[in-house]
């Protein structure tokens, strides 16, 4: 490999060039907590470095799938995306499509781009029409004293869209859309199994025809044979309104599942990016290595027959993150004095793969 | 060669709740071997972990019972011991993980302070060599500095280490049979992995057998010998795990297994999930409790509840009147290793 060819990622900036099958990009993303000591005079003493500068794209139509173990801040990136976060730095451009009036009379679609990061509250009141974000915990993130019919027309109200008996059209179509009953909108959270208030929360989402929906960990409070019913759905959902997920997980199999592109972090980073495929069948980083090694797969002869590759120690604190690679504190095959000194760039390696690590190499996990 | 260690029978422990009588295992029977691994798998609310509270002896009247049922340890039958006695087995003979491990260690005390503890009361030792014997038990999790580690409370521990901590105590008296209860659910999983493996090394070992319970059958996959699949209250299947998993006989267990997602699968098919959900345990359907959700139930499924019977392959039992029947023949090792 020749020093022409790694050619550093997210280094475009300027939203000019964003190419039309883009609708997200983020680009040098940075989230640090502050962390304060002090009770009267509270002075800074250190910073959660949650997110340290990660870029990448999402293209229209399709699922981008972020994994990683806790800590490694893909939460934090999704809320960053929806800007229920204030990002320490960087931008997060979104392709949005507007209504104007046209020249000719009556009104035509224009899309620009807005950067979502320093958008003004205005700006950013219109763009939650077209992003939305659905939750891990289906029992946390409904109000238990509002109805369904309340929670799902609640963006609608908030909105100004149309009348309340034209809303409540709206949410029992949207009811009848994630497989739930008409006739159950006079109901409270708490008469749903999780599934079904997984089911409320996708709703709520899809009440506004948003284009870009954050998936933040759907399926993993859900009980296996729910969980499928629930990415079926998701899928469905995608292909009938041309949805573009970001689908946030800690569970390869189910990131393999859904996604068209995945992004592994580890520790802020984004360690290696690709088309689902190459991913899983031929990954680079050792990180992503071990991970992959570590997920059991039902199939008894496979798993008594596969290597498993263990990692020694702990996650290093995202307050205090090791120089160098981030990962050369748990690597296999760390050098030291190169590994501990310089920081990897995430580099093209091939067609659509990206990887940040000195020493890459495609291991066979299975 | 078959070494019983643990045979249950009948078991059927309810709970008197407000809303009406739960009733959460119902008429379960299996029996462990000696150095057998047993996986439990199940959704929520299968009745999974109740069966193990049952065995450890923590079902507390009156709120919870167990009405019926033998539960014979090696030739003790630890329903009709006295408290007294199950204090010794619980803890000795058998020990028990759970999910949570900062649940189940006491904030206020020591790790070493709570491992000295269990040793004092199951083994005849002094303090100090229970001292001896805990850093040891450390040592044996692949605790680092495992002596001084000793004075450290649970909250110094990571999540990771504190579920060893909780193995170490568990076999600190070398149990005869480990109870797991989805010890790794809360975990990452490169530190599941760790944990499995360290569980099935010393496992192997000290020739201990283990009853998995978990809703992972990944993690049952890897991990155990034999497999029963519980589904509201009651066992429907049991096997070798090879026998679950590439030739389930119950409809629930090939539900099962073709609702998971797997880091394998080349292809994006459509999920083959189970519908509708599981009923409540209080108003369990007539016959066959999975009827609502089979896709192959028949007049008879509503009349009669299936018990567990043989199927042509020995040891594996099936509840399911139509077993015989179906051919739900799902994964094989060719099919997988493509």
């Amino acid at each position: 490999m020749t020093t022409e060819e790694v050619i550093s990622y997210g280094t475009e900036t300027d939203p000019e060039d964003m190419p039309e099958d883009v609708l997200l990009r983020v680009s040098h993303l940075v989230k640090e907590f502050p962390i304060k000591r002090g009770i009267f005079f509270k002075s800074q003493v250190g910073a959660v470095h949650a997110v340290s500068d990660i870029s990448f794209q999402v293209r229209k139509g399709e699922t981008l799938g972020l994994v990683g173990e806790s800590g490694c801040g893909k939460s934090t990136t999704a809320r960053c995306v929806m800007r229920l976060l204030e990002p320490t730095e960087g931008q997060v451009y979104f392709r949005r499509e507007r209504e104007v009036a046209a020249p000719g009379g009556g009104t035509e679609i224009v899309s620009d781009v807005v950067d979502i990061a320093t958008a003004d509250s205005a700006t950013m009141r219109a763009l939650r029409r077209q992003i939305q974000i659905v939750f891990q915990d289906p029992y946390a993130s409904l109000n238990p004293r509002m109805t369904v019919a309340s929670i799902v027309s609640e963006p609608l109200i908030v909105h100004r869209v149309g009348t309340a008996q034209e809303r409540l059209e709206k949410v029992k179509e949207l009811l009848a859309v994630v497989g739930l009953s008409p006739e159950h909108t006079n109901r409270y959270p708490h008469e749903f199994s999780g599934g079904q208030r997984q089911r409320i929360g996708i709703a709520r989402a899809l009440a506004l025809n948003p284009r870009f929906i954050v998936l933040d960990e759907p399926v993993s409070a859900l009980d296996v044979s729910i969980q499928a019913q629930v990415l079926n759905l998701l899928q469905d959902l995608q292909e009938e309104y041309g949805l573009t997920y970001l689908f946030i997980a800690h569970d390869l199999s189910v990131v393999r599942h859904i996604s068209d592109r995945v992004a592994v972090m580890y520790l802020g980073k984004i360690v290696e990016f690709a088309e689902r495929d190459t991913l899983y069948s031929e990954p680079m980083h050792p990180y992503t290595h071990a991970l992959l090694s570590a997920v059991p797969i039902p199939d008894p002869e496979l798993e008594r027959s596969r290597e498993r590759i263990i990692l020694q120690g702990e996650i290093p604190s995202p307050s205090d993150p090791p120089p160098g690679c981030r990962f050369n504190t748990r690597c296999p095959i760390a050098v030291t004095g190169k590994c501990d000194v310089d920081e990897p760039l995430l580099s093209k390696l091939g067609e659509g793969h990206w990887v940040a690590c000195h020493f890459p190499a495609v291991r066979k996990v299975f | 060669m078959s070494d019983v260690l643990l045979a249950v029978e009948d078991l059927r422990t309810y709970f008197a709740t407000e809303e009406g009588v739960v009733r959460a295992v119902d008429g379960v029977s299996f029996t462990i071997d000696r150095g057998e691994r047993r996986g439990v798998v199940g959704e929520s609310g299968s009745g999974k972990s109740v069966t193990a509270m049952s065995i450890m002896g923590l079902i507390e009247p009156p709120a919870g019972q167990i009405v019926t049922g033998v539960i014979n340890f090696d030739g003790l039958n630890l329903l009709e011991l006295h408290e007294d006695e199950m204090r010794k087995v619980r803890g000795g003979r058998i020990a028990m993980i759970f999910q949570d491990p900062m649940t189940s260690l006491n904030p206020v005390y020591t790790v070493g302070q709570q491992l000295v503890e269990t040793i004092v009361l199951h083994q005849n030792v002094s303090k100090s060599d229970a001292r001896e014997i805990a850093a040891q038990s450390l040592a044996d999790v692949q605790i680092p500095y495992p002596a001084a580690r000793l004075d450290d409370f649970p909250h110094q521990f990571s999540g990771g280490m504190r579920q060893r901590v909780m193995i170490a105590m568990g076999l600190s008296c070398n149990p005869e049979l480990l109870i797991a209860d989805e010890p790794t659910t809360a975990l990452d999983v490169t530190t599941q992995a760790q944990i499995l493996d360290l569980m099935l090394a010393l496992a192997d070992d000290r020739g201990t057998s283990v009853l998995l319970i978990t809703h992972d059958l990944g993690v049952v996959a890897g991990f155990c010998d034999t497999v029963q699949v519980m589904y509201a209250g009651g066992i429907v299947e049991s096997g070798s795990a090879n026998d679950i998993f590439y030739d389930p006989k119950h409809p629930y267990s090939w539900g099962l297994l073709g609702s998971m997602t797997r880091l394998d699968a080349a292809q994006q098919h459509r999920l083959n999930s189970v519908r509708g959900a599981p009923p409540s345990v209080i108003n369990l359907p007539q016959g066959c409790r999975f009827r609502p959700r089979c896709d192959f139930a028949v007049d008879v499924c509503q009349q009669r509840l299936p018990l567990l019977g043989p199927s042509d392959v020995e040891g594996h039992t099936v509840a399911c009147h139509r077993a015989a029947e179906l051919d739900l023949k799902l994964v094989t090792p060719e099919g997988a290793a493509q």
